[in-house]
């Protein structure tokens, strides 16, 4: 490393930091007045250590977690099994349109519905999540193999492929990078979904980043718990997002290719 | 014009299909009333809902509240964009920064906020505000960046200075995905609305929703959601049609 490099580095690091900087000061003025329930900026750091390694928080991280990989395998599993088998038929169409209505209906709106069938529960909380998965993977799904150019189709039936080979062949394979898109967005989508799914499960809910978050906002307040959960929140998402891509790489290496060539 | 009307017909046949199995289900399959509604039972309570003006309200309420978040994310996200997308200085001091914030998902912020601001409308409006400002603002940036460098150039030898360049040619080719993100943003405010309302509002779809369920009223609940779902759809293909108006072109290039 040459210390220009090292310069270079130096002074846009330091770019980077006048905005959080500027925040801070501002944050910082603002607790100065009476009565604000803000937390000065140096006291978001004194309880990290004893909140990140508490039993609480372990638990609280592991709940949600379970719930969300147990929704996403169970909806990403139905979305794209279904997805292919309606790609594939005749009739589709007809069994899309009958899905496409719930679709516009937001996986929130299933919040107090899942509340009334199944309680404040784990199976609440897992079949709102996996409605809210299910549809990115299933639409991406169906759009991946209908989306397949019959000249595919037709140039491995003419070397003699049989029906289901072409499919195992030809159509998922053509269809794989849609239905990681489709995986990835339903990650996404379920990490925005469970806090609020959480929060209204509110107080009974007993475990979850979103009960943590209930908890430390309506019951007693604490402002540096909150944040730690915020953060906790966007870094396994970020995290979940980091795996699905490398997968996406793994598996569909020509569509990076693709893409640098455009 | 006949093959229009059909289609049109035959758009119909889903949604009546739904309907039709969900009335079939709930009638023998020994439905419980209490958890499971049939249509009929929603269609009474959708009467009900909206003969009190109680519908209305609450369908006020969110939609006051979606448009006043989702026009000042606009109002911040689209010149911002324009402005980090033109300039190399202004990305380097805020993309770091809205690069650590983007991650957090909008409605996490809603306990935090719950605790400074109480509840009511403001909560909800900052919800949807910051749910909102980061996909405009991240398409804004993209678009502007990728316009082609080509165009200005042809642009600047043709003797225009840059200000002429950025108004003439680079918002214009970056104008349709601007638009694009505008759209997408809309969705995601309008879902953080309705998440925002379950849990820090006394008024609102959102809210509205939650109370029937507290009351174990699943018919009313099911109005609220069928609102909610034809809303989003409605503001959706707002969104394209402007697309589509304000952008023809970008349709011919797709």
């Amino acid at each position: 490393m040459s210390t220009e490099f090292i310069v270079k580095r130096g002074i846009s690091l330091a770019k980077a930091l006048v905005v959080p900087l500027l925040v801070v000061i501002v944050w910082w003025a603002a607790t100065l007045r009476e009565g604000t329930f803000l937390s000065p900026p140096g006291e978001m750091l004194t309880g990290l250590g004893s909140f990140v390694t508490s039993q609480e928080f372990r638990v609280g991280v592991v709940a949600s977690l379970r719930r969300v990989l147990i929704a996403y395998v169970l909806a990403s599993a139905l979305g794209i099994l279904l997805g292919v088998m309606i790609g594939l038929a005749r009739h589709g169409d007809a069994v899309d349109s009958l899905l496409e209505i719930l679709r516009p209906i937001s996986p929130l709106a299933w919040v107090p519905m899942a509340l009334l069938w199944f309680g404040i529960s784990d199976a609440a909380m897992i079949f709102i999540l996996s409605y809210a998965t299910f549809f990115p993977v299933f639409v991406n799904t169906v759009a991946g193999i209908k989306g397949v150019s019959t000249v595919y189709k037709q140039a491995a039936l003419t070397l003699g492929a049989k029906g289901h080979t072409v499919t195992r062949e030809v159509l998922l394979p053509a269809a794989l990078p849609r239905i990681l898109t489709g995986l990835r967005l339903a990650m996404g989508l379920a990490w925005a979904v469970i806090v609020a799914a959480e929060l209204a499960g509110g107080y009974s809910l007993r475990a979850g980043l979103g009960y943590l978050m209930c908890r430390y906002s309506m019951i007693t307040f604490s402002m540096p718990r909150l944040v730690y959960i915020m953060v906790t929140i966007s870094v396994l998402g970020y995290a979940a997002d980091i795996v699905l891509r490398h997968v996406q790489n793994k598996m569909t290496p020509w569509r990076r290719g693709l893409e640098l060539g455009r | 014009m006949r093959k229009k009307w059909l289609t049109s017909a035959r758009q119909l046949i889903g949604p009546a299909m739904f309907v039709v199995i969900w009335y079939l289900a709930t009638a023998y399959l020994g439905g419980n009333e209490q958890k499971f509604p049939s249509p009929v039972a929603v269609v009474r309570d959708f009467g009900v809902l909206f003969g009190r003006n109680e519908l209305i309200q609450h369908i006020l309420t969110s939609m006051g509240r979606v448009l006043s978040g989702y026009f000042i994310a606009v109002a911040v996200a689209v010149p911002l964009g324009i402005v980090m997308g033109l300039y190399v200085a202004a990305r380097e001091l805020l993309e770091p920064f809205f690069e650590v914030l983007r991650p957090i998902p909008g409605l996490a912020w809603l306990p935090l906020l719950l605790g400074i601001l109480g509840i009511g409308t403001t909560l909800s409006v900052s919800v949807v505000f910051i749910a909102a400002l980061f996909p405009i603002l991240v398409n804004c940036v993209a678009s502007v960046k990728s316009v082609n460098r080509r165009y200005e150039q042809a642009a600047m030898t043709l003797g225009a200075n840059r200000g002429v360049v950025i108004r003439e040619v680079v918002l214009p080719a970056a104008f349709p995905d601007i638009l694009t993100g505008l759209r997408v943003g809309m969705s995601v405010a309008w879902m953080s609305i309705i998440g925002a309302e379950l849990i820090g509002a006394r008024q609102g779809l959102g809210f509205m929703i939650m109370w029937y369920q507290n009351w174990f009223e699943p018919g009313k609940v099911a109005v609220g959601m069928v609102t909610i779902g034809i809303i989003g759809f409605l503001l959706d293909k707002v969104l394209r049609y402007l697309e589509a108006r304000l952008a023809p072109w970008r349709a011919g290039l797709k």
